[in-house]
């Protein structure tokens, strides 16, 4: 028994093969986007927290850069310890401008600005803003703006490969604190030390029991809305996977039975239980191959499209990198081999005997 | 070269073959006969290896059934079958169904069979494009593809037309001094049952000889 002949009954059915195909297929897309959507967003603002420091610096218990609330007199005293090179506070805030309803807004001090890259024009001074690329485009390269009822005059536009600021409005510490009603969200340290820089944590903690302390990449590691998200996508991820399962188990089944005579004559013939089963699974394997190829393609088409959809002013962006790929491959194939198992199990379980006339 | 003693077998709790007892010799034609419902295809499914008797000895090839290790390769080695309904698949062609479960790479003996059974110019067909004497002789193939010693028809002639059955039976018994193997037909055709070496009656789970 070839090979060949797996293709021939793949092709015999093609409503089965179809629908196992299609199905499989928005399973592994829905995989696919879900996962590296959320990668891009947490790898996104990731980068951008590791652009601009080692160790940060939050609100007590705060663990969210949104919600977190640091008062900005502290910042002398961290920046007199030893083994802190640099220093800089961010708010992180987003509000409505012009008629969007929401863009990120970055108040940054002035030692951060020149990690903007400009387009044109200069850094901002008081009452001014430079503004992300894309985020520029989308209102309409207007040289005034509101943000959240204060008026702004645009100083320049930058450039960043990061999403959420090419999406984004940088602006003035001091203009951002008297939108947020805060002094400061976060401070961002570049230490000395390169590697362990424990100690310098230490230091800077007992500075007050009002701040917490932590490198940025421990930060990141336990930051909890990072977990909501891998755990959202997870969690979707997992139902997909299930509905796939149940999905090829289901129409394979019910093919398999339907199909009786062909499992039975194949037993009576003596072709081996091992070959029955590998046939069956073979047949849920090839279309699952099939289904993951064009969720692959799928997928980057949609993530294209997504890419270029101003509405999301940037901030959704997923790229399928080697390693989901992979684990994509091996879950195509456990999808698919669970799925088959109970199919092939029912063939199996076919009794030749029946082939022969009773009662004649 | 198979010899069956005291075949019982029970449905549920119906008893269906009692005691039955028979040998085959090798390269003969047997027909066993009987009325519908009197046990031929009980009795044929045991001798096949593909049902399990209540109680009984069945060897082939001076081994007991029971103690062969591996019944499906058995079956592939020793073994070929021909139903009423010849259960080809729909999907394969001719020869893709005649070598599904061939064991060996002689393209020879196949293209040898094509041709004993005239059916070399449909080989690249499929079933349903061809008729049911052509059907039938497909699956003859598919069962002396791998040479076997024995081969169980049920029912072979079934679906025939006078004209076919008698082909069969022509085949059948031409088979059984050519490829040197034994062929067992249960079969409620008398007229052609005639033809075999030995003719057994089975008559309400019991078997007698005929004549
Ligand atoms: N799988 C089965 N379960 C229960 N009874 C069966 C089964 N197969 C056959 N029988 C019964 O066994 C008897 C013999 O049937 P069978 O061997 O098919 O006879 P024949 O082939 O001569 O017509 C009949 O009464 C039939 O109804
Ligand atoms: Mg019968």
């Amino acid at each position: 028994m070839q090979i060949s002949i797996i293709f021939k009954a793949l092709r015999a059915s093609k409503i089965k093969t179809a629908l196992i195909y299609l199905s499989l297929s928005v399973t592994l897309g829905s995989i696919f986007l879900i996962t590296s959507i959320s990668q891009g967003i947490i790898s996104m603002y990731s980068n951008m927290l590791q652009n601009d420091g080692d160790i940060i610096v939050t609100q007590a218990k705060i663990s969210d850069t949104f919600f977190s609330n640091v008062n900005i007199s502290l910042l002398q005293k961290i920046k007199k310890i030893d083994g802190v090179k640099n220093i800089s506070a961010l708010i992180v805030g987003a509000a409505p401008v012009n008629t969007l309803p929401i863009v990120a807004i970055y108040g940054v001090s002035h030692n951060l600005f020149q990690k903007y890259q400009l387009i044109w024009g200069r850094y901002p001074k008081k009452g001014e803003v430079i503004v992300g690329q894309s985020i520029a485009n989308r209102l309409g390269n207007s040289k005034s703006l509101t943000i959240s009822d204060s008026a702004f005059r645009v100083s320049g536009v930058f450039q960043s490969s990061i999403g959420f600021e090419n999406g984004g409005i940088i602006m003035p510490l001091q203009s951002a604190q008297k939108i947020f009603h805060k002094s400061a969200s976060l401070f961002l340290i570049n230490s000395n030390l390169n590697k362990k820089n424990t100690t310098l944590i230490k230091k800077i903690q007992a500075v007050s029991s009002k701040i917490d302390v932590k490198s940025t990449q421990s930060f990141l590691k336990h930051y909890n809305q990072f977990n909501i998200i891998k755990k959202s996508s997870f969690a979707i991820s997992f139902i997909a996977f299930l509905m796939g399962l149940i999905a090829i188990g289901s129409i394979m089944s019910i093919t398999v039975i339907q199909r009786k005579d062909e499992f039975g004559i194949m037993k009576a013939l003596g072709i081996s239980s091992k070959k029955i089963v590998s046939f069956v699974i073979l047949e849920g394997v090839i279309i699952g191959l099939a289904a993951f190829v064009t969720a692959y393609l799928f997928s980057n088409l949609i993530l294209i499209l997504i890419k270029h959809t101003d509405t999301l002013q940037g901030y959704v962006n997923g790229t399928i990198d080697f390693w989901l790929v992979l684990s994509l491959f091996f879950t195509t194939l456990a999808i698919t081999i669970l799925g088959s198992l109970l199919p092939a199990y029912q063939a199996l379980k076919i009794d030749p005997a029946t082939l022969i006339q009773r009662g004649n | 070269m198979l010899h069956a003693e005291n075949i019982t077998h029970i449905y549920g709790n119906e008893e269906v073959l009692h005691n039955v007892s028979l040998s085959l010799k090798k390269s003969s034609l047997t027909a066993i006969i009987g009325e519908s419902g009197s046990g031929k295809s009980t009795l044929l499914s045991i001798l096949s290896t593909l049902l399990q008797p209540t109680s009984g000895v069945v060897s082939i090839l001076e081994t007991n059934i029971k103690n062969i290790q591996n019944i499906d390769t058995f079956r592939n080695n020793n073994i070929g079958f021909v139903f009423q309904f010849h259960y080809l698949i729909n999907y394969l062609n001719v020869i893709d169904n005649i070598t599904l479960a061939m064991n060996h790479k002689d393209n020879t003996y196949l293209k040898s069979l094509l041709i004993k059974l005239g059916i070399e110019n449909i080989a690249n067909k499929y079933p349903y494009e061809i008729s049911g004497g052509q059907k039938q002789r497909v699956a003859i193939a598919r069962a002396l593809i791998n040479k076997p010693k024995i081969i169980f028809a049920d029912e072979p002639t079934g679906n025939l037309d006078s004209k076919n059955s008698k082909n069969v039976f022509d085949l059948f018994k031409n088979i059984t001094q050519t490829e040197d193997v034994t062929v067992v037909v249960a079969t409620h055709d008398l007229q052609n049952a005639q033809s075999a070496n030995i003719i057994y009656e089975m008559n309400d789970g019991h078997i007698s000889n005929y004549n």
